[in-house]
């Protein structure tokens, strides 16, 4: 099977390209900002720091924002693929079973009924908000014969969702402190974050991370159908809960560090099922590669674009990332699911 | 014989309808069974209650005297393979992907290959004449070429047991043909035990050692080909005016039916 | 599985299912009492007798006044919005195959929010933009940014036809642009800008006169039966591309003219009301689920997206302390009516 050989020897190549561009990235998001810092200075504050302006840009700004774009992209990327991957519908995102928007849901609630403002306070209760919805979402999709499948739960999530959107609106609507806190944490950024937060959702991301690599070989015999899965050994249930805890934690982790960033899991996803085709092993890491480069670079393209200030991550994925996406989806004909 | 598969006061059904009530059936080790009867009769349903895709509503599967409801769904993987009536697969996937998944039972997250694998899948490709197609992507593939891939990936499952659900669906004769005589050569030189389901009766008198026919959920008669496949039982399981000769070739018996055209 | 039902009238046998014609006749019974309500509640409420004696000229200046300009355009235009949106939205399942697919997918709604959004934050200030955007005003500006963007989808799907996958996927790529650029231009106005906006975005029928109500009615009039005459090929469009040419429908010509009626009416219909939150998602899926049919049924999500709406405006109108944007109540109401649904009717598909 030479073929098999050829191609995997590819697919290990151009994940070592990916990893490549990563550390690429990295660098020059540490050296890229509204005080642009030379390499040697960069470097200096990563190996040797002493306590110099750029020392402390370097370690306590850029790097927080660099782990913190990384950890998100790569989150969100895997999210994406796990979901679309459980749904095999294309048009299914991270934040289709309810986490991004029950996250936001939680967050309006601290601030409209709490008087919460402080990030901080947003983490957990974003988290919380999450978990809760999801597994709201789930017992929805689950409740009645025959067990959730990929259509149930994606309308209770599409119709949980929309509850929470509507819920938000009305308090948005009522209270403007709401509104003003929302509109601004609805765009999703990487910047200002404090530092502690990262190690926050570290744990989660990681467990998340570790569940859905587990989940890939589950998913590759469910993408031949329910039918199929059984026969061939695999516990669909189990598969299936699995997959959603892992999409939760992911997501549920970056969207309560980040805010809710949108693009990622929908679209990288398709990107990384173009280069990889449907074996979910290879699909989970290519998609959590790309999600952490692009979000690392439009995280650098927003500081750049509007210096010395800032354009929010979020806003620089959309509106250069959707019309490069577009361009692919006209060149390539994109595996379908 | 001791049976490798057996329904007990098996009760199936979707919903609100029961589909099979009450059928007891006994599949023999090293043979060919051919589930025939009209259409929504609830033969589909009952090889997929047989290969645990549905649970019962009453009664119980035994597979070598254990209730498969209670078996380790892995464990079952590894004694018995089930093809659904039109598999679908994602795009792009290889013949060769497709035929890897078959050994899905016998990887486990720390050892996701081994060279059982590899033997497994040349000889399930070879079996098949899927050897040179091995790289081509399913969709590239004509019905025949496909429904020998989908085969080959049960075969590479390496169980004794085989449950097909009409694998000659969409083809035509000569590919139906072909297709069963490869399950002819999975029985004849591995020695699988195969139990399909099948619309042409005159293909299942001729491949199976035995036929099951069904109507409305009951079985009516099972037994050789010869012993089913009479005209009463035409009459009686299909609503079916037929003659009943001998194959001229198999010396199977060949069922003619008579149609209001040349009814006297 | 939906029962058939059998009438037999001497020699003529008759088989016809009974649920797809029920549902949208006592779905639209209950628009009328909804609309009858709300044209009788308010901060100013009339009786029947009151109502009727307004609708036939009497009535002093004062009630003429609260029927004719301000409850029954309003009512109105909340129904037929409603109605809009659900045929835009069954359309668009039906054709993309994809129940989580809805005009947000043709460019429409997003298209139209950022237009809208855009209007509303760059009317003040921003020097010259300000007046070109004040002069163009809300719906024109929502209708402009939903057609512009929905012929953008459509062009940029265009590759030696339109595949219905690539559809959906250059849809995604264009509703993530037009949500985010929404999102962003929230962030840069001021607070009161902000907060009008997202009541827009939300979906509102605060206001609303006859001058709204008359796109959408002229819009229903001309698209409904054409999307009616074009419901069998609808039901072949289901089919991949392949059969549907073995079927000898024109393909592309068919499924052009019909994403053309979807995106007209959601156009159209988010111009005067924005783009009213979950109606062309949610309506579909409920009126398939109640009228047992394999595909979203045009009449019965016409009449339910209606109904929706009415009720929606009614609960939205008189339910709270303030007015809340209708869309927030279409959410709450709908939502857990469709989740009840699933869990309900958990239909096998496979017999």
């Amino acid at each position: 099977m030479g073929a098999l050989a050829r191609r995997r020897r590819r697919r290990i190549v151009g994940l070592l390209v990916l990893l490549g561009l990563a550390a690429l990235a990295c660098l020059a998001s540490i050296a890229i900002g509204s005080k642009p810092i030379a390499l040697d200075a960069v470097w200096h504050g990563l190996t040797a720091p002493t306590d110099t302006e750029n020392d402390i840009i370097v370690r306590s700004l850029r790097i927080p924002r660099t782990e913190l774009a990384l950890l998100a992209g790569a989150a969100l990327g895997v999210a994406g693929a796990l979901i679309q991957g459980h749904t095999r519908n294309p048009l299914a995102d991270p934040g289709l079973l309810g986490v991004t928007s029950g996250a936001a849901f939680a967050v309006v609630v601290g601030i409209f009924a709490f008087g919460l403002t402080s990030l901080y306070g947003y983490v957990w209760l974003a988290f919380l908000g999450a978990v809760l919805t999801t597994g709201l979402v789930f017992l929805l999709g689950a409740a009645g014969r025959g067990g959730p499948t990929p259509l149930t739960l994606a309308l209770a999530g599409a119709a949980v969702s929309a509850l929470m959107v509507g819920l938000i609106s009305a308090m948005a609507v009522i209270d403007q402190q709401s509104l003003e806190a929302f509109r601004f944490w609805r765009v999703g950024a990487v910047a200002g974050r404090d530092p502690v937060i990262i190690g926050q959702v570290l744990p989660f991301l990681a467990v998340g991370l570790v569940l859905a690599l587990a989940n890939a070989p589950g998913l590759n015999a469910l993408s031949l159908g329910e039918d199929v899965a059984r026969s061939i050994g695999q516990h669909v249930l189990r598969t299936r809960v699995l997959g959603l805890v892992a999409i939760t934690l992911l997501t549920g982790g970056a969207v309560a560090a980040c805010g809710p960033i949108g693009f990622v899991g929908l679209v990288v996803p398709h990107v990384a099922r173009y280069v990889t085709g449907p074996d979910h092993r290879w699909l989970l890491p290519y998609a959590g590669l790309i999600g952490a480069v692009l979000l690392l670079v439009a995280d650098i393209i927003g500081r750049v674009i509007a210096w010395p200030g800032e354009l929010q991550v979020g806003i620089v994925l959309a509106l250069i990332g959707a019309p490069v996406f577009v361009a692919i989806v006209r060149r390539k004909r994109l595996v379908r699911l | 014989m001791t049976p490798r598969l057996r329904a007990e006061e098996l009760r199936l059904g979707y919903g609100d309808s029961l589909v099979v009530d009450g059928l007891d059936l006994d599949v023999v080790g090293g043979t060919i069974t051919a589930v025939i009867g009209p259409n929504g009769c609830g033969k589909s349903t009952l090889l997929r209650a047989m290969g645990r895709l549905l649970a019962p509503r009453g009664g119980q599967v035994l597979l070598d005297g254990k209730r498969i409801d209670k078996m380790p769904t892995r464990e079952v993987a590894r004694l018995l393979g089930v093809l659904p009536q039109s598999p679908q697969a994602p795009e792009g996937l290889t013949v060769a992907d497709l035929v890897a998944r078959g050994r899905h039972p016998h990887q486990a997250w720390y050892r996701q290959w081994s060279s059982d694998d590899h033997a497994a899948i040349d000889e399930a490709l070879a079996m098949t004449g899927m050897t040179d197609l091995a790289d081509r992507t399913l969709d590239e593939l004509s019905g025949g070429q496909r429904q020998r891939a989908w085969i080959s990936m049960a075969l590479a499952q390496g169980t004794e047991l085989l449950l097909l659900d009409e694998p000659t669906t969409y083809l035509d004769l000569a590919h139906q043909v072909d297709v069963l005589d490869l399950v002819q050569r999975l029985h004849g030189e591995l020695g699988r035990t195969v139990v399909m389901v099948l619309h042409d009766l005159n293909l299942a008198a001729r491949y199976a050692d035995r036929l099951v026919a069904l109507r409305a959920g009951k079985m009516v008669a099972q037994g050789r080909p010869h012993e089913v496949l009479t005209e009463d039982l035409l009459r009686e399981v299909f609503d079916l005016e037929a003659k009943v000769i001998d194959d001229p070739v198999a010396g199977t018996p060949l069922v003619v039916p008579v149609g209001t055209r040349h009814r006297t | 599985m939906t029962a058939l039902h059998g009438v037999r009238i001497g020699p003529v046998g008759l088989r016809f299912r009974l649920r797809p014609l029920v549902v949208p006749l006592v779905a639209l019974a209950l628009t009328v009492f909804a609309v009858a309500l709300s044209i009788r509640l308010g901060d100013f409420p009339m009786s029947v007798g009151d109502v009727l004696r307004v609708l036939a000229g009497a009535g002093d200046a004062t009630e003429q006044y609260i029927v004719f300009d301000l409850r029954l355009p309003r009512t109105l235009t909340g129904l037929l919005i409603g109605a809009a949106f659900g045929v835009a939205g069954a359309i668009t399942q039906a054709i993309s195959r994809n129940p989580l697919a809805s005009p947000d997918i043709l460019g429409v709604t997003p298209g139209a929010s950022a237009g809208a959004v855009g209007v509303i934050v760059l009317a003040s200030g921003f020097g010259g933009v300000a007046s070109v955007a004040g002069a163009i005003g809300l719906p024109v500006a929502a209708l402009i940014g939903g057609l512009v963007s929905a012929a953008l989808v459509y062009v940029l799907a265009w590759r030696r036809g339109v595949d219905g996958y690539r559809l959906v996927l250059v849809g995604i790529g264009v509703q993530a642009f037009m949500l985010n650029l929404t999102y962003w231009l929230l962030t840069i106005g001021d607070v009161s800008q902000a907060g009008q906006a997202l009541v827009w975005i939300t979906g509102s029928l605060d206001a609303r006169s006859w001058a709204d109500l008359v796109p959408v009615a002229v819009a229903l009039a001309v698209f409904l039966p054409l999307a009616l005459v074009g419901a069998h090929v609808l039901g072949a469009l289901q089919f991949d591309d392949d059969t549907v040419r073995n079927l000898g429908a024109r393909v592309e010509l068919s499924r052009f003219a019909l994403i053309l009626i979807a995106v007209m009416l959601a156009a159209i219909a988010t111009a005067a009301a924005g783009p009213v939150f979950f109606v062309a998602l949610a309506t579909p899926q409920i009126a398939q689920r109640l009228a047992g049919t394999a595909r979203p049924p045009l009449v019965a999500s016409a009449v339910i997206g209606a109904l929706l709406v009415s009720v929606s405006d009614l609960v939205a109108r008189t339910a709270f302390p303030i007015e809340l944007p209708v869309g927030v109540v279409t959410a709450v109401l709908g939502a857990p009516y469709l989740m009840f649904l699933i869990i309900r009717k958990r239909r096998e598909v496979r017999a």
